[in-house]
């Protein structure tokens, strides 16, 4: 320790290290230095982030945020084929609403919440409009009486339909009025960017092919935030395309999310209507297994006629846009840590995919998990580098 | 007995939904309107048509909820049908806030909207300023859209459109049988009503299309009410207040109260002004008049003084005048065989 602290300077730092076999896939990249007598480790780390949709990019700014201060420098990189408006973020709705039971998945239910939560508190902020959040109340609607949803204490004002709004949906005979938020990605996206850009995250537009390539450049920890493509990188039999086709159509009369449900056909197969801050998102498909990400017109005509049956104004609406997307379906969301070892080689990843069609719903509440889990690599290297001090 | 000739003076929402209602109603009548301004410069075209309405202290409240439901009734219909954005109706959610809880809580028309309930403490947070708030669902009507579309069926319904102003009742006399007043302000010289007097009404429209609920100040002051191309941001209360020119300083006051409610409407870009005289009174006057004509007596009835709340209860109050058009017809036709 005396001798370390007479020959303090880089060189004598790198020596330090190497002599110490601190765990790096790269030592050059490490200094050590003398802090007030003790010997605190300053790691640079190395993390990439791998898909810059909502989660990924949640995902670097929530750790970020965390450890700017306590890991220096912290040096983040995103990885991404396609980036806004590209991403299927961009392509959803955008309303805040997960399924409506969790099965168990309490956790999940957890991030929900956290997600509603702390969006809410930017709904006053100056931000909000560039953010792409605002209120936006509605309906959801049943052909019989359904347990209330496990988010019911998450949204606002959360009641009973009454007999007279159920006339207006012939058909339904039950249902729920809520206000909840809205979160736009083609709007959300781009913020999260520049909130990135300003703290000094780059961007790469590339394809990565797999782990080790990261692992092998001397990155620490890989943030695996791919999606419905993560099989490429990982075989994963539980993760699946859950295809939908959305239209966007000009319906400004309409101020309310209608969103009809059929609990044996399963989530989003029948019709929702979702307005947006320009236009309106109608949908309704759900196809389990469907890799096409191209829009059909046997699609188009089940949304388009569902959602004129439901709400007849919108026979005048003007259709604007199609859209079809791939949700990356999942039994549970895939939020956990794993080790890669490749020879000498060693990363740790943390894999945060699988969130169906509910990304935006619960991103950042998983953006906090995913920062828990990066706390806790960074503590595991700390201790295994100040135990051989 | 030959067709019944009814004048209705004025172009209004009271006057064209009230011409229409007997068009409609009364097969027998042939109707006229008559009326110097229409759509869209009359006052209901500059409003934001949003279905709320104070209460008329010299009515009783059991007449003014039943034209409330009517209305509410007759929107409610054409909201659900394929014809709405034509009618330029649909059905809006929000919230109306206190600084200080109000006497009355519950109003006489929390069961003529839909799922009214008071706000949670959680609601509450994003309005710090209020104590206290009401959250219900009810209807926007948009006069722009909504009085060509009650045009168009008044005139399938054969009814005629006459444009001139009507400065007495006499002239009227000598062509028609009945007289139906929906002349709002104009009854202020064509009656004589001291009663009547204008409160003038100041709003902005803005650019903010995020914007999917109302927000009311209890107060009646402060409103935001989201439309289909615009949203609507009030407003003044000025009585007699004459002036129709916009005044910058109720712009920006108006502009300020909104964005301390809806902090987002900073963003928002202003795309104009406009002011209006709301024909206030302290009933409703909705009755019979016989008006003396040389030796005839002709009925008027009168349908006028709506205040601020001209399109929530319009087809209330068209229906009863039609009533009472009926009224008249039968009471002629018992007359004429005597």
């Amino acid at each position: 320790m005396l001798a370390f602290r007479k020959i303090w300077g880089r060189l004598a730092a790198e020596e330090f290290c190497n002599y110490f076999s601190v765990q790096t896939a790269s030592n050059t990249r490490k200094r050590c230095s003398s802090v007030k007598g003790t010997v605190a480790l300053k790691e640079d780390m190395r993390v990439a982030v791998i898909g810059a949709g909502v989660i990924g990019l949640s995902s670097a700014l929530c750790i970020h945020d965390r450890y700017r201060s306590s890991v220096t420098p912290l040096i983040i990189e995103v990885y991404a084929d396609q980036y806004t408006p590209l991403t299927i973020s961009d392509g959803a709705a955008g309303l805040w609403q997960p399924y409506l039971y969790d099965k168990g998945n309490v956790q999940e239910t957890k991030w929900n919440k956290e997600t509603f939560d702390y969006l809410l508190t930017y709904i006053n902020a100056p931000d909000s409009i560039k953010m792409g959040i605002f209120t936006q109340s509605g309906y959801n609607l049943f052909t019989e009486p359904t347990p209330d949803p496990s988010w019911r204490d998450s949204v606002l004002g959360f009641r009973h339909l009454t007999p007279q709004e159920l006339d207006m949906f012939p058909g339904y005979s039950y249902g729920w009025f809520n206000t909840a938020l809205m979160i736009e990605g083609k709007s959300y996206l781009p913020w999260l960017m520049d909130r990135l850009r300003e703290r000094g995250v780059i961007f790469y537009h590339r394809k990565i092919e797999s782990f080790r390539e990261l692992v092998d450049s001397g990155v620490d920890v890989i943030v695996n935030c791919t999606g419905i493509r993560a099989g490429e990188l990982q075989p994963d039999q539980d993760l699946k395309p859950g295809r939908g086709q959305i239209l966007k159509v000009e319906a400004p009369w309409l101020k309310h999310f209608i969103i009809t449900h059929d609990l044996k056909t399963g989530v989003y197969t029948t019709p929702y209507i979702i307005p947006g801050s320009n236009l309106v998102t109608i949908g309704g498909i759900f196809q389990l297994g469907n890799w096409s990400q191209e829009c059909n017109s046997q699609d188009h005509q089940k949304v388009w006629e569902s959602c004129s049956k439901l709400i007849p104004s919108l026979k005048h609406a003007r259709i604007v846009d199609d859209w079809a997307g791939l949700r990356p379906v999942r039994s549970k969301v895939r939020l956990e840590r794993e080790t890669l070892e490749y020879g000498a080689a060693k990363s740790e990843v943390i894999h945060n995919y699988g969130h169906g069609g509910f990304g935006l719903t619960i991103h950042w509440g998983c953006a906090q998990e995913a920062a828990n889990l990066f706390g806790k690599v960074v503590e595991e290297k700390r201790q295994k580098a100040t135990s051989r001090l | 007995m030959g067709r019944v000739r009814v004048a209705v003076v004025g172009a209004g929402v009271v006057g064209l939904s009230t011409a229409l209602c007997i068009a409609e109603c009364i097969p027998k009548c042939s109707v006229t309107v008559l009326a110097d301004t229409f759509s869209p410069d009359t006052v209901s075209d500059g409003a934001a048509g949003f279905v709320y309405v104070n209460k008329f202290p010299d009515t009783p409240v059991d007449r003014q909820r039943r034209w409330l439901k009517d209305t509410f009734d007759h929107l409610f219909s054409i909201s659900n049908s394929s014809e709405a954005p034509d009618a330029g109706v649909y059905l809006i959610s929000g919230w109306q806030v206190f600084r200080e809880p109000p006497s009355e809580k519950r109003p006489y028309w929390a069961d003529v909207v839909l799922g009214f309930r008071f706000m949670s403490d959680a609601e509450l947070e994003k309005f710090p300023q209020h104590k206290f708030g009401q959250a219900f669902t009810t209807l926007k009507c948009e006069c722009p859209i909504y009085l060509p579309w009650l045009e168009k069926r008044f005139k399938n319904a054969d009814g005629q459109v006459q444009p001139g102003r009507v400065t007495d009742f006499g002239q009227l006399c000598v062509n028609y049988d009945i007289i139906v007043n929906c002349s709002g302000l104009g009854s202020l010289s064509l009656v004589g009503d001291t009663d009547l007097h204008p409160v003038r009404g100041q709003i902005l429209k803005v650019q903010a299309p995020w914007l999917k609920h109302f927000i009311r100040d209890g107060d009646g002051l402060t409103y935001i009410f989201p439309g289909i191309s615009s949203v609507t941001l009030g407003g003044t209360r000025q009585k007699d207040d004459w002036r129709l020119t916009a005044d910058p300083k109720d712009c920006s006051d108006m502009f300020e109260r909104c964005c301390a409610l809806e902090p987002s409407l900073k963003k928002s870009q202003v795309l104009t002004e406009w002011v209006g005289l709301r024909p206030s009174r302290g009933g409703l006057r909705l009755e019979k008049e016989m008006f003396q004509h040389g030796s005839r007596q002709v009925p008027i009835i009168h349908n006028y003084g709506h205040g601020g709340g001209g399109i929530s209860l319009h087809w209330g109050t068209a229906l009863e005048a039609t009533q009472l058009v009926k009224e008249c017809i039968g009471n002629r036709y018992l007359a004429s065989n005597l």
